[in-house]
């Protein structure tokens, strides 16, 4: 077979180094003909390009026959040749009563440091019987051409609550002939906002770059993390895909509205044992506040979060966050509250939130009503009469010399 | 033996009022009801302190500050009272004048301990039911009869822990010969046993050992024979009242730990209320007998 292959080569360079005057006539006749509808593109430096070339037979004939595919001049460092599925190929042989037509793709790659221009590259199809045809393919590389890539959000507007994640899906599109690489970059967002592009599949790794099959399509997931302090508004995120060899971008711009009033705190909710409590200056008290998940999702770490008011100090008892609070479930958190002796009296709210990593609770609210114990003022001033009477009935008695 | 008494109050009441009458003594007096008093409202306010690293979430956090000051300050009013008691009335020849009459000795020094003890019971009394009525009143802190108690158990101990130092100066002032030398001596006393007694134990033993360890144990051992050890761990749960790197000498944080009951206490500590109890009792029957030797013509 291999031997087979090397006589049609000579055959076919014998052919062409023979017949110069037939080379530039264009395929009147032959057993076999290829030709293409498309011998042009604009590209960019790096690229590959491919034109897709139809081979059949030239006549109704049903003998054995076959033609040769070969480049007869390409510019420098241009890497090009003919593929079918099984790779690359030099010759198509057509059976006996095969007539069906063969798809060859001519693979152009372009060098990286390509300069921009017009660029010719000058194959040769040469039957077994009949005009051998010469066709040329244009390559234009142009830096300033229109990336042949989309980039777009089927649904690029969310709404949200602050320290709410949501996650947008975005696709890339490519629509050149050829696979792609590219880079993806987040170009626009508000600051300290945490952005992950996260693989489609597992939402478990984050992506930098992306390999495409032309004429194809990718989604991934685009999750933000607004903080929880985000005030109310609309914010915008831009993400882009780079292919690795070209300077141009494909955009799309995500719209994320921040409401702190949608409701979205009722996965967790906050259920204080007391919401009002009478505490004297220096003493405290233990409660229990109770954390319950309502939503249908789990939760991971849950923590309860106290703020502290002026003469008020309180203590959380817990080993950090509940590491997991299934759909349903609750756990009661011990709360130590504790009034200084130099608190001043009336009414103070301490502020209460539960936190998870995805979502929060409204703010609880227990109230502490500080009052100076009457056992003290009295037990003081009679302490100190006590002392005084004694002092003074001594000095009676005893004053005189 | 009915006359005997009778002479013995009568000398115990002129001591008593000469006591409430000395300028030197009623300033004393008043300093140490102040710094009782500002010690007290200071501790008392300290509540994060107290609550969280001390373990007491009352009232009594005031008091357990306080025991260190009294147990350093406050053997000085024995002192004030006795380290010329007997001195003064040789030197001025008024004992002689005294035993002219129909007295005996005993009346005397009894007379003279009973007139000096009940003035520094009216003093710790006063001083620091005044202090503790401020405290309570300013600080609005919840009070119960209970804690009433331990401050008045507090009194008592105290009370005592200053008897040991009031025999103590007594004896001092029969042996010596002024009233000056006296007080020199009653003070340098003070100073060893009150403030460096278990820190020159330390010392001592870490030249010679070079062991932190062993230095600890020593001085451990050492200072069960001061009153002073006794007094801080009876109202303080400490080891001594001026060396507190010694650490607790028990897990009850003395009479005003009230996460114990006081039978919890007194179960606890008995021993150390005994051993105070008899310092005192001991040094004053020493001096009573001194006294009974000494050649007052001399």
């Amino acid at each position: 077979m291999c031997q087979n292959n090397s006589v049609k080569a000579l055959l076919l360079v014998f052919f062409v180094l023979l017949s110069p005057a037939s080379s530039i006539a264009s395929a009147d006749w032959g057993t076999v003909v290829a030709t293409s509808e498309t011998t042009g593109k604009v590209a960019i430096s790096g690229d590959i390009i491919e034109f897709p070339i139809t081979v059949q037979r030239g006549h109704n004939s049903s003998e054995k026959a076959w033609i040769g595919l070969s480049v007869s001049s390409a510019p420098e460092n241009w890497d090009v040749g003919f593929y079918e599925e099984n790779g690359q190929i030099l010759f198509l042989n057509f059976p006996e009563n095969e007539n069906k037509k063969r798809n060859v793709i001519l693979r152009v790659k372009t060098p990286s440091e390509a300069n921009d221009g017009v660029y010719s590259v000058w194959v040769n199809f040469v039957p077994d019987e009949g005009d051998i045809s010469i066709q040329e393919f244009v390559v234009k590389i142009d830096s300033d051409a229109d990336i042949n890539m989309q980039l777009y959000s089927a649904i690029p507007g969310l709404e949200t609550s602050p320290a709410e994640p949501v996650e947008f899906i975005v696709t890339i599109e490519n629509n050149y002939d050829h696979r792609i690489k590219v880079n993806l970059d987040v170009l626009e967002k508000s600051e300290d906002w945490d952005i992950q592009l996260l693989e489609i599949e597992n939402k478990k790794y984050r992506i930098t770059k992306q390999s495409l099959e032309k004429n194809s399509k990718q989604d991934f997931i685009v999750r933000v993390n607004p903080p929880i302090d985000t005030v109310d508004g609309s914010y915008t995120i831009t993400v882009a895909v780079t292919p690795e060899n070209g300077p141009q971008s494909a955009k799309e711009t995500l719209e994320l509205e921040i409401n702190g009033n949608i409701e979205t705190n009722e996965a967790l909710v906050l259920i204080p044992e007391e919401v009002n409590l009478i505490l004297s200056p220096g003493s405290d008290s233990e409660i229990y506040v109770t954390i319950k998940n309502t939503g249908i999702q789990q939760l991971e770490n849950v923590e309860l979060r106290m703020q502290d008011v002026s003469g008020i100090s309180t203590d959380v008892r817990m080993f950090g966050a509940i590491d997991k609070l299934d759909s349903g479930e609750s756990k009661e958190i011990p709360v130590q509250i504790s009034v200084r002796a130099d608190a001043s009296s009336g009414s103070k709210d301490i502020l209460m939130r539960a936190i998870s990593d995805t979502t929060n609770s409204e703010d609880g609210t227990i109230a502490i009503v500080v009052e100076r114990s009457e056992s003290s003022g009295f037990f003081g001033v009679g302490l100190i009469l006590i002392s005084i009477c004694v002092l003074g009935l001594i000095i009676y008695k005893f004053g005189r010399r | 033996m009915a006359i005997n008494i009778h002479n013995t109050m009568v000398i115990a009441k002129k001591e008593f009022i000469d006591h409430l009458k000395s300028p030197i003594f009623l300033s004393f007096a008043i300093t140490f009801t102040l710094v009782i008093l500002a010690w007290s409202y200071v501790k008392g306010m300290e509540v994060e302190y107290t609550s969280t690293v001390l373990g007491m979430p009352d009232v009594m956090r005031g008091f357990q500050g306080v025991t260190s000051v009294v147990g350093k300050f406050a053997p000085i009013i024995g002192i004030v009272l006795g380290f010329d008691a007997i001195v003064k009335e040789i030197k001025s020849n008024s004992m002689n004048v005294l035993l002219t009459h129909p007295l005996f000795r005993d009346n005397i020094i009894l007379g003279k301990i009973l007139g000096s003890a009940t003035c520094i019971l009216l003093i710790l009394f006063i001083s620091i039911n005044i202090a503790a009525g401020a405290m309570l009143i300013v600080s609005g802190l919840p009070v119960t009869m209970q804690h009433l108690i331990r401050i008045e158990f507090f009194v008592a101990i105290t009370f005592f822990y200053v008897l040991f130092f009031l025999a103590l100066s007594m004896m001092i002032s029969i042996i010596a010969r002024k009233a000056n030398i006296s007080l020199l001596f009653n003070i340098a006393i003070w100073l060893v046993i009150t403030v460096l007694f278990a820190d020159l134990i330390f010392k001592s033993s870490y030249i010679l050992t070079d062991s932190v360890e062993i230095a600890t144990k020593q001085t451990l051992n050492y200072i069960n024979f001061v009153p002073e050890h006794h007094y801080a761990a009876l109202t303080g749960g400490m080891q001594d009242v001026a060396k507190e790197s010694l650490g607790s000498s028990s897990a009850i944080g003395g009479i005003f730990d009230t996460s114990y009951s006081l039978s919890d206490w007194a179960a606890e500590f008995w021993p150390n209320l005994i051993i105070l109890v008899s310092f005192s009792i001991v040094s004053l029957i020493a001096s009573v007998i001194a006294f009974l030797k000494k050649d007052i013509t001399l």
